[in-house]
Order: C-alpha cells, then sequence, then structure tokens
C-alpha cells in the first residue's frame, strides 16, 4: 500500500510549479486510486489558476466613492495653478536628451536587416519542456511570464543580453512581457520572428500542425520572417491575430470580432478553457491528447466534416469525452493513459 | 493581479484620472486588506481607516508609484506597517477589543455575480465558502500565495510567522478544499458526467 500521508504538501508543490519529477508521478499515483481522487486534483488545479474572489464588505462601494473624492482633492492641492511651460519641465528636458543620445542607437538596431539573432557566446541555455498534459507558468529573468502549454518547449540563454530578449518555441505558450523599450523582446518559432517592447500575446506553433499562429491581446507586436525579415514584417493591433499557412506560406489575419472562437481558444487555454472551434476529427484527437496527456486510438472510421464547436472549463476528460460521445455517436474507454474510441458502423449517417 | 495589467490600472488612475480604474482597483484589493490588517488593529472601522490611509497615500505618490516593483508585495507589506503604527499611535484607546471576527458584521451576504458563476455554479459557491470559512489568517496565507505570487518568504514577513507555517497553512486549506471536493463529488456522482450546460455548449 503506498503512503499518501503527506500528500496535501506534495499537491501543494504541483500546483505551485516547485514539484519533482517523483512528486508529480505520486500525485499522478494517487489521483489514479480513485475517481474522487482526480476529480479533486482537476478541480483544485483550476482553483489554483484562477483568482479567488472577495466578499464585498457592507460600506464598500460608499468607501470608495468618499476615497476617490478624497484622491482627487490631495490632487487639486499638490498642482498648483502656475503651472511650467510643458518644454521647461525638467522631465521633458531629460526625456529630449535621452531620445538624442539613444535615437542613433535605437535607429541603427532597428534596422530590418539587422534582425536580432541569439549572440553565439559561452552562455547557459534554459530549457523548459513540458510533457502533454500539463501545462506551467515560467518566470524570466527579466520579469515576463510565459504560460507554456502541454506538449511545448522554450529555451532561452539564462542572463538575457543587454540589447535582446530572445526566446525559441516549439509549441503553443502565452506571453506576458515587461515594457523594456531598450531590449526587444524577440520569439523565434518555425520560421517565423515576432518581435515586441511589452505586451501580452500567444504563439502557437506545434509543429505538426498546418499553420502557426500569433493571437495578440494587448499593445502591438510585429511578426517576421526568419529567413528574410523584410517581406513578412507585419504589425499587428490589439484584438487581432494572424495564422501562417505553412504550406502556402501566406499570413491570414482575423480579429476577435471576426472569429471569437479562434481568439479566444488562443487565449484562454492558460486558463484551463479548453475550446474547439469547428474542428474536424483529426484535430479533435490532436488536441485532447496534448491537454490530458493520453495516447489516443480509434477503431472504426470516424465520420467526415466533425466540425465540432465546444468549449469546457477545468473539465475532467471523461466529462468531454461524455458530452463529445454523445453527440458524435462513439463510445470510449479509458484504461490509465490510453483511450480507446470506438465508431460503430451502424451509428454513423 | 497580472503585473502589466496593474501597471496599467496604476496608469490610468495617476496620470488619467480614470474613475472606472480607480473602482476595478478598490474592488481587487479592498476587502483582502482590510482583513490583513484586522489580523493587527482590533477594531474593523480601525482597519478600514488603516486601509483608506494606505490607498490615499500610495495613489498620492503619483507617477512615482509606477516604479515600484513587485507592487503587491508592497502593498501588503503597506498596510501591515501601517496597522502597526495605528497601533502605536492608538495605545490609549486599546481598551475596548472586539474579536477579529466581528468582520463577518460587516460581510454582504452572498450577493450573486451571474458573469463570474456561469459553469459548476454550485459547486463554484461550495468552493468560495471553503476558502471564507478557513481561519482568518490561513485565508489570507492561500490567498497571498496563490493570487498575489508572493513568496512564502515574503507572506511570512507580512504575517509575522514562519515560512514553515505558511506552508502549514497552505497545506491545511488545500486538505479543507480537497475534502470539500470529495464529499461534493461523492454526493453529486450521478449528476456529474453530463450536466445540461455541457449539451448545450456543443453545437452540431
Amino acid at each position: 500500500m503506498d503512503d499518501f500521508t503527506d500528500i496535501d504538501g506534495i499537491i501543494l508543490k504541483v500546483l505551485n510549479g516547485s514539484a519533482t519529477k517523483e512528486e508529480k508521478d505520486k500525485v499522478t499515483q494517487w489521483a489514479n486510486e480513485a475517481d474522487t481522487n482526480r476529480f479533486a486534483l482537476e478541480r483544485l488545479k483550476g482553483i489554483w489558476s484562477q483568482r479567488s474572489g472577495d466578499p464585498f464588505l457592507i460600506g464598500h462601494e460608499e468607501q470608495k466613492r468618499k476615497l476617490w473624492m478624497r484622491f482627487n482633492e490631495t490632487e487639486r492641492r499638490v498642482s498648483p495653478g502656475t503651472s511650467i511651460p510643458f518644454y521647461q519641465q525638467t522631465w521633458v528636458r531629460i526625456a529630449v536628451v535621452i531620445v538624442i543620445i539613444f535615437f542613433p542607437v535605437y535607429s541603427v538596431y532597428f534596422q530590418p536587416e539587422k534582425t536580432p539573432t541569439p549572440e553565439i557566446e559561452a552562455v547557459t541555455i534554459v530549457r523548459k519542456a513540458n510533457p502533454t498534459g500539463q501545462k506551467s507558468l515560467i518566470h524570466l529573468p527579466d520579469g515576463s511570464k510565459v504560460w507554456l502549454n502541454s506538449a511545448s518547449t522554450i529555451s532561452y540563454v539564462e542572463q538575457f543580453s543587454d540589447s535582446l530578449r530572445s526566446i525559441k518555441l516549439e509549441g503553443e505558450a502565452y506571453f506576458d512581457v515587461v515594457e523594456d523599450s531598450l531590449r526587444p523582446f524577440v520569439v523565434n518559432f518555425e520560421s517565423l520572428l515576432v518581435r515586441v517592447l511589452g505586451t501580452e500575446f500567444s504563439v502557437c506553433a506545434f509543429g505538426q500542425d498546418k499553420d502557426l499562429r500569433i493571437t495578440l491581446v494587448e499593445g502591438s507586436v510585429k511578426v517576421l520572417k526568419a529567413t528574410d525579415p523584410t517581406e513578412g514584417n507585419k504589425t499587428l493591433q490589439a484584438g487581432t491575430g494572424l495564422i501562417y499557412s505553412k504550406e502556402i506560406g501566406n499570413f491570414l489575419p482575423f480579429t476577435k470580432k471576426s472569429n471569437p472562437e479562434l481568439f479566444n481558444k488562443s487565449t484562454e487555454w492558460k486558463n484551463g478553457h479548453l475550446i474547439f472551434d469547428g474542428r474536424n476529427f483529426s484535430d479533435f484527437v490532436a488536441e485532447i491528447s496534448r491537454w490530458y496527456g493520453v495516447k489516443v486510438v480509434v477503431k472504426g472510421s470516424p465520420p467526415m466534416g466533425w466540425n465540432i464547436r465546444a468549449r469546457f472549463e477545468n473539465e475532467l476528460l471523461t466529462n468531454v469525452l461524455e458530452a463529445v460521445a454523445y453527440n458524435k455517436g462513439f463510445t470510449y474507454s479509458l484504461k490509465g493513459k490510453e483511450l480507446i474510441i470506438t465508431f460503430d458502423k451502424h451509428e454513423s449517417l | 493581479m497580472d503585473p502589466l495589467q496593474l501597471r496599467h490600472l496604476l496608469h490610468k488612475i495617476v496620470v488619467k484620472n480614470d474613475e472606472r480604474a480607480f473602482s476595478l482597483f478598490f474592488d481587487y484589493y479592498h476587502t483582502r486588506l482590510i482583513r490583513l490588517s484586522l489580523l493587527f488593529v482590533p477594531r474593523f472601522d480601525q482597519a478600514e481607516e488603516v486601509v483608506a490611509d494606505v490607498f490615499l497615500k500610495l495613489l498620492g505618490k503619483r507617477e512615482s508609484l509606477l516604479a515600484i516593483e513587485n507592487f503587491e508585495g508592497y502593498l501588503f507589506k503597506m498596510v501591515k506597517n501601517e496597522s502597526i503604527s495605528f497601533l502605536r499611535a492608538d495605545k490609549r484607546q486599546r481598551t475596548g477589543n472586539v474579536l477579529v471576527d466581528d468582520i463577518q458584521d460587516y460581510l454582504m451576504v452572498d450577493h450573486d455575480n451571474p458573469e463570474k458563476r456561469m459553469i459548476n455554479s454550485d459547486l463554484g459557491v461550495l468552493l468560495h465558502q471553503v476558502v471564507e470559512k478557513l481561519p482568518p489568517k490561513r485565508g489570507l496565507v492561500f490567498k497571498m500565495v496563490k493570487d498575489e505570487n508572493m513568496s512564502y518568504k515574503q507572506v511570512g514577513e507580512i504575517l509575522e510567522i514562519s515560512e514553515r507555517t505558511v506552508e502549514v497553512h497552505l497545506k491545511l486549506a488545500i486538505k479543507d478544499l480537497r475534502q470539500a471536493l470529495s464529499q461534493y463529488y461523492q454526493e453529486n456522482k450521478p449528476a456529474i458526467p453530463l450536466s445540461k450546460q455541457r449539451f448545450l455548449s456543443i453545437l452540431l
């Protein structure tokens, strides 16, 4: 009999992201002991990834109003009527000097042909990889955050240089980049790279997928072709995204309005929201096996034109399957990490 | 809150005087900071005063506020320090102590926020209740580590407990949640696999 006396401590480490491989295995083992355990673990992960709310206090709104008024009063006292002309203010002068000093540096640096490539020095490369079925949050040395999806890898030099923050990505990641106007943040993936100063965006670049996808939540980013930076060079605005077809080599823009499902899918996976935006069967299988870390075996012939649209929030695999199986007419069995999906001939239309 | 999001919010407040941004910021932290203050000062109205002072002092810093690193840690630390100096200045009135638990009287009855409770609502409410029923210090430790990205060390310093104790609090919080989840699962077993909402979420 296995000893699960300190299971709460180990679960805590898994949630915190500080668990060792043995500890992760231990938790998996515990989860497999009983359905209730698995349910509890999945939900705990869900709870941990969301902010817990606080109840409001009785005088909440009143106190808020009062403080806002007092804040505005203090402001008036601080700024007296005699204001200094714009160009005489110290910060303006400092800003002008900085611009004068740095403009040549900046403009040279941003020449398109000088596309930054990671320096080749004797540096330590950090590599973080997630197996299937596991997501993680990574803090970069500059304070930026990266949510790394399952079956994905990022690598970067341990200490970013003075002029560049460069990351290599395989798979999918969501970036929350700390602003640093003197040090662009560059994500290299397959044949593209994304260059930003400080913003929030998501990149999806799985080797086996047909497309690459960049989705921008805030700020603006530049998307370039790694081979020929002058050619791609698309600037994205917040709330828009780009799909790059690897086969054809062209870009297809989309926006949050024109394709809300795809947009949300790109940005919400980090909160545990699994979204299918009209996928066919093979995409569905790929997604499920990545998300839940299962090996999928298909028996019988799946129907053409699946077009599955659904949304699940921190849901157990069995619940997802139950719902989809009902609609699409298949049966399944799940043994450990192996999932068998069976299509019955009589059921298919 | 996301550091970037938080910075945007603070920027809007101090530079553009955006009331909506202030409202969001206030909603986000007010109750939590009052609870923290109540670990040091005995009465609710005192805690409210301390937290109001902290809000005003911080926002009064204007643009220099944006330069603070790890703003959330700073905010919590400041509430603690202000609470302690409040006590020192207020020694004479320290007699009429009321228990920390009096905060219950000031909490609103669980008011529904339909946006936040879409799916699995009863489970969401249940978990919310479990977290709210944790002892005050434990609830704070849990939220500070989980939501505010604070290290055990930082939390320990603010709450004046050891890092080890922080960990114990967290483990116990996890245990409570885990047990509530198991119980929920046992009670709702037949209902869980397929709910109507999930049917509806799948369009053919």
